[in-house]
């Protein structure tokens, strides 16, 4: 079966606008940074009919496809980062097309969108072992912000994935809840405000987590959590269509000019810079590098 | 993904059964209070509809304390659009806690004090603060965790100064002394809880004093002076059976258990065997039901009694059971199949004990089950000499460079 998915579609599903803007000729672009528009991931739902009205209904952004076939196709192309499907549907087997998309398709992450009966129960559990990243519960928790939530998340996949690739090289001695945390800061960003949330979730007292992130190179703790949040936004406003003060409002900033402000902090580049084009790996270095080395005044 | 111990929980049930829909409703209200600390929506809206969520969720009738609390933060989740302050939901949160520590859900323990934690931030009240982390210092050392429940009760004490608490600083301390006691140091752990008899008596509520004298009552009984146990033991129940409080069902039935372990070891084995015949059935926490049967595979092993240890084995093999629960499991293996004279199975899971205890830090199991395996190479000295000696060499050699790290 040919594939109704590709990479176009995606591109125009990944925009505000319907498709990508174009770059702000008055800004000059850094030497440094690449010229090439942020490529942003995106989701592809594979839906049984009622939860596919509800997602396209809720989500104008989440690609729609009808066949596994399609999912396939769809889990090849660069654009693809998240695939969100039901593992009851098609008398369960799409739940070994989940395992199959989780294992051979990495980095794309996988999530379920379904009902909780006592039949999906192992199932879930089946896919937890290969890996799940969410579960969205029908007529529970799939809000129409909660399915934007996994759009954002999807559409800053490719960023957050170099980001934490290249922390995980400073993170190879820390504890593993401590390394999930970190990663799940990147997937809700909202959820880690400070360096407290990101020690309540690791499961440790403050004092903890800043003795293990110090004896791994990571003096601030500060910049590590905000790391999130700017990832995020940076993404978000890459892809064009959306002001500052959008993205600062649903970052939960007060005012833009912190955005603004923390954007500068974390990455070293003006958000104005950013806005008009990055290279995504230079970026995550610079982000993880300025993580490292400078240092919050409250640590010592 | 979160609650997976929860969802394991469901699917180990029949599936229309009470208490897999009971488990089903905690897994969905806690999905929901999952979003509510991730704050993926528009903090308005987000409650609006958390609340219709929490709402709509079948809730089953029973009276068990899982589905009792569930309810309870259901219906603060109803209630925090309204009210506008996350406190009651929070509270009611901490008190979800203890049933879920009663059905073993470690990581449900977890990821709800963490929301707790973040929901709470800095105006968390220190009393709800102190109270959840203890829960999690309690899930660490049921998993082998020692350093990260060590970690949790300094901070627990560090809480319990800054607001006051003398319940919180008693915890705390009472913790770092099991802790103690769980690495193997005996002496300090029993120095450390007997200056807690007197603060805690003087200062704290009933049940942080029976913690205490439950604490020292089995540290004494580890220290092989029965009748000290026993006696504090006693003390401990009389003061639990003076409570009506249905969360400290769990403390009484852990006292009767170290009661039955001091009978065995004062020679009064039927009535040991009568109590933990009777916890396997009506204990209300999955910790105590399956820390009865290890204890009646003890008496069993004691009593030659072959059939009942390799049914019990059988039984316990089944079981989902904590790391703490597990190492007690393969020590109490281990001499009860050396007591029914099957000197290949108790070296195994004598090894096995070693091999976990020293990965976890059990110090107190390690230096247990060292003791049982030069008491099996003596009983072996008659037969292959060598291989005993071979085998005893290697073993003690790890349990004794385990405890020097």
């Amino acid at each position: 079966m040919v594939s109704p998915v590709s990479d176009d579609l995606l591109t125009r599903a990944t925009s505000q606008e319907g498709g990508p803007l174009a770059r702000p000729s008055e800004l000059a672009i850094p030497k440094h940074v690449n010229s090439d528009r942020y490529l942003a991931g995106c989701i592809v739902a594979y839906l049984p009919p009622p939860l596919a009205r509800r997602a396209a209904e809720a989500e104008h952004r989440i690609v729609l496809v009808e066949s596994q076939s399609a999912v396939i196709a769809a889990a090849g192309l660069a654009r693809t980062s998240m695939i969100i499907a039901d593992p009851s549907s098609d008398n369960g087997t799409t739940t070994d097309l989940m395992i199959d998309l989780c294992e051979r398709f990495r980095p794309i992450t996988v999530a379920a969108y379904t009902r909780l009966t006592p039949e999906v129960v192992g199932k879930l559990l089946r896919l937890a072992a290969v890996q799940l990243s969410d579960v969205v519960l029908a007529d529970h928790d799939d809000t129409p912000a909660r399915l934007a939530s996994l759009v954002e998340q999807a559409s800053a996949a490719p960023l957050t994935r170099l980001v934490i690739e290249r922390l995980d090289l400073q993170l190879t001695n820390t504890p593993a809840p401590l390394r999930s945390s970190i990663r799940l800061l990147f997937r809700n960003p909202l959820r880690y405000r400070t360096a407290s949330d990101l020690a309540a979730d690791a499961g440790m007292p403050r004092r903890t987590l800043y003795r293990h992130l110090r004896s791994a190179g990571i003096n601030s703790p500060r910049l590590l959590v905000a790391s999130g949040r700017v990832t995020r936004a940076v993404c978000m406003l890459a892809n064009g269509g959306r002001t500052i003060r959008h993205v600062a409002e649903q970052l939960r900033f007060s005012r833009p000019e912190l955005l603004s402000d923390l954007v500068e902090e974390v990455t070293g580049l003006p958000l104005r810079v950013l806005r008009s084009g990055f290279e995504p790996s230079a970026l995550a270095a610079s982000i993880v590098d300025r993580v490292c080395r400078i240092e919050d005044e409250q640590f010592n | 993904m979160r609650h997976l111990d929860l969802l394991s929980g469901i699917e180990r049930l029949p599936s229309e059964s009470l208490q897999a829909r009971a488990l089903a409703n905690t897994y969905s209200v806690l999905h929901l209070v999952d979003r509510l600390a991730d704050r993926d929506d528009t903090e308005y809206a987000s409650r609006e509809q958390l609340a219709a969520a929490a709402a709509s969720i079948d809730l089953v009738e029973d009276s068990t304390a899982l589905t009792l609390e569930t309810r309870r933060v259901a219906r603060e989740l109803q209630d925090l659009a309204r009210n506008g302050t996350s406190t009651p939901l929070l509270a009611a949160l901490v008190g979800l806690l203890s049933p879920l520590v009663d059905n073993d859900f470690r990581d449900s323990v977890r990821e709800v004090v963490a929301n707790v934690l973040i929901l709470g931030g800095a105006t968390l009240d220190p009393e709800l603060e102190w109270r959840a982390c203890r829960f999690r210092a309690g899930a660490n050392i049921a998993d082998g965790n020692l350093d990260s429940a060590t970690a949790d009760y300094e901070a627990i004490a560090d809480i319990a100064s800054k607001c006051g608490s003398p319940d919180g600083d008693v915890v705390a301390k009472n913790g770092l002394a099991l802790v103690l006691h769980l690495r193997g140091n005996l002496p300090a752990a029993e120095a450390r809880v007997r200056e807690l008899i007197a603060i805690a008596d003087a200062r704290c509520s009933r049940a942080i004093r029976v913690r205490v004298r439950l604490n020292l009552g089995v540290v004494l009984g580890k220290r092989s002076r029965f009748e000290e146990a026993l006696s504090e033991l006693e003390a401990a129940l009389a003061l639990a059976e003076t409570s009506r409080h249905e969360d400290e069902f769990g403390d009484r039935e852990s006292i009767v258990a170290d009661i039955a372990f001091t009978y065995v070891q004062l020679g009064n084995v039927e009535a040991a065997r009568r109590i933990y015949t009777a916890l396997t059935f009506s204990a209300k926490t999955i910790r105590i039901a399956t820390g009865a049967r290890i204890n009646l595979m003890h008496i069993a092993g004691l009593r030659g009694d072959s059939q009942s240890v390799r049914q019990l084995q059988g039984e316990l093999n089944a079981r989902p059971m904590q790391t703490r629960l597990q190492v007690d499991y393969l020590l109490t293996l281990g001499v009860a199949c050396n007591a029914i004279g099957d000197i290949e199975q108790a070296k195994i899971a004598l090894e096995r004990c070693l091999d976990l205890a020293s990965r976890t830090g059990f110090g107190q199991y390690l230096i247990e089950a060292d003791r049982r395996i030069k008491r099996i190479s003596e009983l072996l000295s008659s037969g292959d000499e060598a291989k005993t000696h071979r085998f005893v060499d290697r073993v003690v050699g790890r349990a004794v460079r385990a405890l020097a790290d």
